[in-house]
């Protein structure tokens, strides 16, 4: 069993989960390392805010396929239609999608532009009015989404941290919490220094982040649970090294199960 | 052999079990032609949100969404379905071909009022405004009774009341501004930008007071609308009409006044209805049975307004489904390549353990397609089939390192899928129920997408838990029973790395 006669590289010791990184010793570099990617992304979020979609801040949207015309005839056809100020934006390599605000008309005068941009649309791309997609949000919708989405957010971190607290320890679950609302900060300051949209999507896709990051974080809480069961009261190592331990026999599976979860996507 | 988590007789029926069941039950699935529900952003339709202008109570909600599910039913598009999304109500109607004319029949959000007529009005004028009060009605102008002075052997007003011109800088009142407690000025049915319009006091009772009404030919002819009202509708309905004996009862739906009908302009004295009535004027068929339809399912307690609404074409969303799944499967064969170059033959466990979560995956939402419980599966709902993906293999992964950490500690693959499967299920079961916990909480308390998203996590979730016992315990103890000494590539020897570099 003597491993290190080969002197195995990086990726071999990575495989056997044989790495020594010292995870607690350095962990003034991470903690610094994510300090700036959060400061930098609240920065953003200060000065540029977020880039809502119409499901947040009301308005209205049409999608069509169109093989064979462009976004300036497109463009043209619903100005006329009696769009001011229309987005238009081509999705993919022939999906066409044209937004506009028409919140601050009527009812009677919403349904009869909207239905005006369908025909016109429509006859853009040679087919029948209702192969074009229509969708209308109202102006106090996004908030109503949103606060749906942010009562859910502290009930499950509450429901997290009381969880991890009885299965793990108190400290585990605050551990937990900070690595939770970490990912959501960094997540968050991503978005707004792209200028990424904020869709429903993007709340589903910010959701499973947090599932990814506490499925990990109790995944290595668990390893850390075992290894230091019973051996600290020796004294021979302390909780430090007991975690390092414990994350460097993890990060091979962290590393697996991220590429796993990263490759679907692509 | 106290180590051991279970007899190889009990592993074999279970590991057997569990993949009869699995593509058995897809193979029913099949058979019988089920498929899942599929949402409208992947079938195509429509979709509309609605909530209440004013505070309603949870029976009023109940109520409209009773109404909804008529009004849709009578249009005659299968599969939709009316809901109640906390206070909202939720319209949905997959894979209609014409949305818009579905939308125009179910965005009608029918409310009913009967109001008095005050007077008439000349039309808005260009530069009329919206008023927050509207003032009473000029005395000589006042449609009452005494004003009207109806003959009796006629059925007719004997006077001819002009329009009121003080209200021409007055606006017809907004639909959202339309409230049964308010004074307001409406077109009648019909009318063109020209015509005159009612100005109506608050109103007196609502739609709720009718029970059904009918459009029929009257003996010379004429289309009538004729009514009965509830036992608890009725009485109301004489106090109503009694106060405006031989004065106009203005019918309103939706902001437009239906009809103005005088009260029992034949009769002296007003005698009691008893619980039903005819309302004639110049109908046509289509008209009579237009206030009749509305009269009976469209008395919705609470005037509705939109909140958003979402039409897709059945091409854009059979696009996005061939997208979606797509995606999925391309990744799902990275992911298969990947775990089979690192894991060789416990790679092809995984293989194995995937298609059997899928068997079972897509029988169960097939068969739930079927029943009302569960959300219909949208682009949300395969973003938490392909997420479900990573926790699936994830519990692969954890029990995989772990026999290399046994494996490592020097015991033998034997007794290693024994051990490290205790530990690795203790690791699986505390993920995945913090994974399903907060599956349940989003599925419980968020709204839309996140919905259809939260309820296919949790229970690919559940099969995780469920395949993770009943398949991967099994297959892999008995590999590793049997295997032990093999050193083929295909061992698990190999896939773990482990005591074979020294050879």
């Amino acid at each position: 069993m003597s491993n290190e006669e080969k002197a195995p590289n990086r990726f071999q010791r990575l495989y056997r989960g044989l790495t020594t990184i010292d995870f607690v010793g350095r962990r003034r570099t991470w903690f610094t390392m994510s300090l700036v990617v959060i400061l930098l992304g609240l920065g953003s979020l200060g000065v540029r805010g977020f880039n809502f979609g119409i499901d947040f801040k009301g308005g209205d949207s049409w999608e069509v396929l169109a093989p064979n015309t462009t976004i300036a005839a497109m463009t043209h056809a619903v100005e006329n239609a009696g769009l001011s100020l229309p987005t238009v934006e081509k999705l993919g390599s022939s999906t066409y999608e044209i937004t506009a605000d028409l919140n601050s008309l009527s009812a009677t005068k919403q349904l009869s532009v909207t239905n005006a941009v369908v025909d016109a649309m429509a006859k853009v791309a040679h087919v029948n009015p209702n192969q074009v997609s229509t969708s209308s949000v109202g102006p106090t919708w996004g908030s109503q989404i949103t606060d749906r989405a942010l009562e859910a957010l502290i009930i499950f971190f509450i429901a997290v941290v009381g969880y991890i607290s009885i299965r793990f320890e108190p400290k585990m679950a605050v551990a937990a919490f900070v690595a939770m609302v970490h990912d959501l900060l960094v997540t968050v300051g991503v978005y707004s220094l792209f200028g990424l949209q904020i869709s429903p999507d993007t709340v589903i896709a910010i959701l499973t982040i947090l599932g990814y990051s506490l499925y990990d974080t109790v995944v290595v809480f668990d390893r850390v649970r075992d290894n230091t069961g019973g051996v600290l009261k020796s004294g021979d190592v302390t909780y430090g090294e007991m975690v390092n331990l414990s994350m460097n026999q993890t990060l091979a599976r962290s590393i697996n199960t991220s590429l796993v979860a990263i490759l679907p996507v692509f | 052999m106290a180590q051991q988590v279970g007899s190889r007789r009990s592993l074999v029926v279970s590991l057997f079990l569990t993949i009869v069941i699995a593509f058995g039950s897809l193979g029913v699935t099949l058979a019988l032609g089920w498929g899942p529900k599929l949402g409208l952003d992947l079938a195509g339709g429509l979709s509309v949100v609605y909530k209440p202008a004013t505070p309603a109570s949870k029976a009023d909600m109940q109520e409209v969404v009773t109404i909804l599910t008529n009004r849709v039913n009578g249009l005659g598009v299968s599969g939709a379905e009316v809901n109640l999304q906390g206070k909202d109500v939720v319209v949905s109607v997959p894979g209609v071909t014409d949305a818009r004319a579905v939308l125009a029949a179910v965005g009608q959000t029918a409310q009913l009022l009967f109001r008095p007529v005050l007077c008439e009005t000349p039309p808005a004028a260009k530069t009329a405004k919206a008023a927050s009060a509207i003032p009473a009605c000029a005395s000589q102008y006042a449609m009452t009774a005494a004003n009207l002075n109806v003959n009796t052997s006629t059925g007719n007003p004997t006077n001819n009341i002009a329009a009121d011109p003080a209200y021409e800088s007055i606006a017809t009142t907004l639909p959202q501004k339309d409230l049964a407690k308010d004074y307001v000025i409406l077109p009648a049915l019909g009318a063109s930008k020209n015509s005159d319009r009612y100005v109506l006091g608050p109103a007196q009772l609502t739609g709720k007071s009718v029970k059904s009404a009918v459009a029929q030919q009257n003996q010379i002819g004429q289309w009538v609308v004729n009514y009965t009202l509830t036992s608890t509708g009725s009485p109301l309905w004489d106090k109503v009409a009694e106060a405006n004996f031989h004065a106009l009862l203005a019918i309103e739906l939706d902001g437009v006044v239906q009809s103005a009908p005088l009260i029992q302009p034949s009769q002296a004295t007003f005698t009691s209805f008893a619980g039903q009535g005819e309302i004639s004027g110049s109908f046509t068929e289509a008209s009579a049975k237009n206030l009749a339809l509305a009269m009976e399912f469209g008395s919705l307690p609470v005037r509705l307004n939109p909140l958003t609404t979402q039409t897709v074409s059945p091409t854009l969303g059979h696009s996005a489904l061939v997208a979606g799944l797509g995606a999925g499967l391309v990744g799902l064969a990275l992911v298969l390549l990947y775990t089979i170059l690192y894991y060789r033959a416990l790679g092809l466990v995984i293989v194995l353990g995937l298609s059997v979560t899928a068997a079972l995956l897509w029988a169960i939402i097939s068969a739930l397609g079927h029943t009302a419980f569960a959300p219909s599966f949208d682009l949300a709902g395969v973003t938490g089939l392909i997420v479900s993906i990573g926790i699936t293999v994830d519990s692969y992964i954890v029990y995989f390192e772990r026999l290399k950490d046994e494996a490592r500690a020097g015991r033998s693959v034997r007794s290693s899928v024994d051990r490290g499967f205790k530990s690795a299920w203790r690791t699986v079961l505390a993920a995945d129920t913090v994974s399903l916990l907060a599956a349940v909480l989003l599925y419980i308390i968020a709204v839309g997408d996140v919905r259809g998203f939260a309820f296919f996590l949790g229970l690919s979730t559940l099969m995780d838990v469920f395949i993770t016992w009943y398949f991967t315990r099994p297959i892999v103890v008995l590999l590793g029973r049997r295997g032990s000494d093999s050193t083929s590539a295909l061992s698990l020897a190999a896939g773990l790395n482990a005591g074979v570099e020294h050879e």
